[in-house]
């Protein structure tokens, strides 16, 4: 037979419900098939055509009943145990199947009777989404019982496919729902008493269920006479193990002793007897916390370990698991909070140099700016007063180009005393004008004296400088070819 | 369904022992759910000629007489082999009928491309009746039950889980739907 991974067809999933009505058949085998559909589809018309499922003539008479109990019918047995025995039944009253609880009677137990109702009672007070809800408590012909909503569904021992893909938030979610639970059955000054895989249930919704409050219900005596003994002993704490009242840390133990099971696929303490047990928990022999680290996250690796501390005072109580799954979940908020302060600050800081950096480089080109402005102010100035300079007879000099390169050339150590950068870039200028004159030797002195000049100066001014040594590259050149 | 006050086991132990009532009782709880089932496997034109629930009651006194040899008494499996032999009894009827129609009897009006069809192959194609009956020997006897009861007598989950021996309709509805998931990659 083939076997093909992946989500199963919809199509197949939806005619496997109607012809079933269940398709978790099919979700635990991976089938996943257009064929598989196909041949579905064969197999309802063959159902259709055989004429489909029977037709009642009045469903609620014609379900079959094995008995009456109270105002209930009791349709089919779902389950037993030690406390007795679980039927599916129908409440005529509130028009809705329900689970009924019969506790088994002997002589042993005529004073339980009256205990389990007492219990049953107060339980049907519980009303909490992750609780079982019990409707009443009776006897009827002699058999004391309870009846409480019905769940369809798996319970968390039958999940174990599911919880292999369980990610830290699925696994705080789970435990929240558990805790949450037992929290409102302890308020309600009950304990569970027999928190287990095999009594969480989680419903067609996903809501996960505490149920069968078998242990609470269903004290026996302890065979040393001394104490009442409850719950199933692979999952029991300590105190409880050894022959102390249970108390609700008990219910938290088992709790942690139900994560790890799940987690770890192995009990806590894996043995073989109530001694064996007993031996190990006075000894308070470690517990191997290996197998669970792997497959959880440290958060929820703590929580099991803060439930599963050997002293019921260590361990944590339902307000400080609550927060401390509270903290766990938003503990990525607060990194990413942190990390976007970090971020902020970082990106200030590197602002901060940027704009340190480009306002000493402001600075700088201002400064740079200004003696370039001071520097163009004293030529222009310069040249103002040599070309307004009137001649020996008080009349404007009129003169050629060439003459006035020389008057001015004579003029600038003069004129610009002191102001060395200012007197470079006059002969920069000066070297220039005589270049375009061809006057090569005339450009090179020129060149020449408004290097000497940027030598007076610290630093040295990188515009005028190479500006210069051109001038005179190209006076040299000019000068070679001319000779 | 009201429920059996015996179980098909005891009323078949009892049979088994010579006693008619449990004989009456066994016949009036299949009859009309093998009738239903037959209804549909004989061919139009043959549940004109021979009543279904005379083949039907044929098929079921057959069965009694043959209880001694009958071992595993428990109901689905007795469902089963009431299944076969009337399965065998609607074949020779249908033998029977295309015989005398071959020597002239026939009604043209009753005439049918394929004699042998039944409403049901008619309906969905011989080679899909094949191919279910084929894959249905290919699973437990268990699972076969299951899926027979509930595709081809329309048997609720109690009903499955009280003939089958499982625990309850819950563990039925997965024991139905896990043999269908079987039988359908076998019919491929």
């Amino acid at each position: 037979m083939s076997r093909r991974k992946g989500p199963p067809d919809l199509r197949a999933k939806s005619i496997l419900e109607r012809l079933s009505g269940s398709s978790d058949a099919l979700d635990e085998l991976g089938e996943d098939s257009q064929d598989l559909a196909e041949r579905l589809k064969e197999i309802e018309q063959l159902f259709v055509l055989h004429g489909g499922e029977r037709p009642m003539a009045d469903d609620e008479v014609e379900r079959p009943t094995l008995f009456s109990w109270g105002h209930l019918q009791v349709l089919e047995p779902i389950g037993s145990g030690s406390f007795g025995e679980v039927f599916l039944a129908h409440d005529g009253i509130l028009d809705r199947d329900v689970a009924l609880k019969l506790l088994k009677t002997g002589e042993q137990r005529p004073f339980q009777s009256q205990l389990f109702l007492h219990e049953a009672r107060q339980l049907a007070m519980v009303r909490h989404p992750n609780v079982l809800a019990v409707h009443g408590a009776a006897i009827h012909d002699a058999r004391p019982g309870l009846w409480c909503d019905l769940i369809e569904g798996k319970t968390l021992s039958d999940s174990e496919a599911e919880l292999a893909s369980f990610q830290q938030a699925d696994w705080l979610n789970l435990i929240e729902s558990l805790v949450l639970g037992l929290q409102a059955v302890h308020d309600a000054g009950l304990l569970h008493g027999d928190v287990k895989p095999s009594n969480i249930m989680r419903d067609r919704n996903g809501q996960w269920v505490l149920m069968d409050f078998g242990a609470s219900l269903d004290r026996q005596p302890d065979p040393g006479g001394l104490a009442m003994t409850t719950g199933t002993p692979l999952y029991m704490a300590p105190e409880g193990v050894m022959g102390q009242s249970p108390s609700t840390a008990a219910d938290f133990y088992s709790l942690g002793a139900t994560l790890y099971r799940m987690m770890s696929d192995q009990p806590v303490y894996a043995v073989k007897d109530w001694t064996e047990l007993a031996s190990l928990q006075e000894r308070s022999t470690p517990i191997d916390w290996t197998v669970i680290e792997g497959s959880v996250s440290g958060p929820v690796s703590k929580l099991v370990r803060a439930m599963l501390a050997f002293e019921p005072a260590a361990r944590p109580d339902a307000i400080e698991i609550l927060a401390e799954i509270e903290s766990t979940r938003t503990a990525p908020q607060r990194r990413f909070r942190s990390i976007a302060v970090a971020a902020v600050t970082g990106s200030l800081l590197l602002g901060l140099v940027f704009t340190g950096w480009g306002l000493v480089q402001a600075n700088q080109a201002r400064t740079e700016a200004e003696q370039e402005q001071r520097n163009t102010a004293a030529v222009n100035a310069f040249l103002q007063r040599l070309l307004s300079a009137p001649d020996d007879s008080g009349q404007v000099r009129d003169m050629t180009v060439e003459a006035m390169l020389d008057f001015a050339a004579g003029e600038v150590r003069k004129e610009l005393d002191g102001q060395p950068e200012a007197q470079a870039a006059v002969h920069l200028a000066l070297a220039e004008s005589y270049e375009a004159l061809s006057l090569s030797d005339e450009t090179l002195e020129q060149a020449r004296l408004g290097l000497a000049e940027l030598e007076k100066i610290e630093p040295i001014n990188t515009t005028l400088r190479p500006a210069l040594e051109l001038e005179i590259i190209a006076a040299l050149e000019s000068r070679g070819s001319t000779s | 369904m009201n429920q059996p006050l015996e179980s098909t086991a005891t009323l078949l132990n009892r049979v088994a022992e010579g006693q008619d009532a449990a004989r009456d009782e066994l016949c009036r709880r299949f009859l009309p759910l093998l009738t239903r089932w037959a209804h549909g496997r004989l061919p139009a034109y043959a549940r004109d000629l021979s009543e279904t629930q005379d083949l039907v009651q044929t098929s079921l006194i057959q069965a009694l007489k043959r209880i001694d040899n009958f071992e595993a008494l428990r109901e689905g499996a007795f469902l089963a082999y009431l299944r076969t032999i009337l399965l065998n009894q609607i074949r020779m009827e249908i033998r029977r009928v295309t015989r005398r129609n071959k020597h002239g009897f026939s009604d043209a009006d009753s005439e049918v491309t394929d004699p042998e069809a039944s409403v049901m192959s008619e309906a969905i194609g011989l080679d899909v009746l094949e191919r279910y009956e084929a894959a249905l020997m290919t699973l437990t006897d268990k699972a076969r039950e299951a899926v027979m009861r509930r595709v081809e007598f329309g048997y609720s989950f109690p009903e499955i889980a009280a003939a089958t021996e499982t625990p309850s309709a819950n563990s039925a509805r997965m024991l139905v739907s896990r043999s269908l998931i079987q039988l359908a990659e076998a019919m491929k």
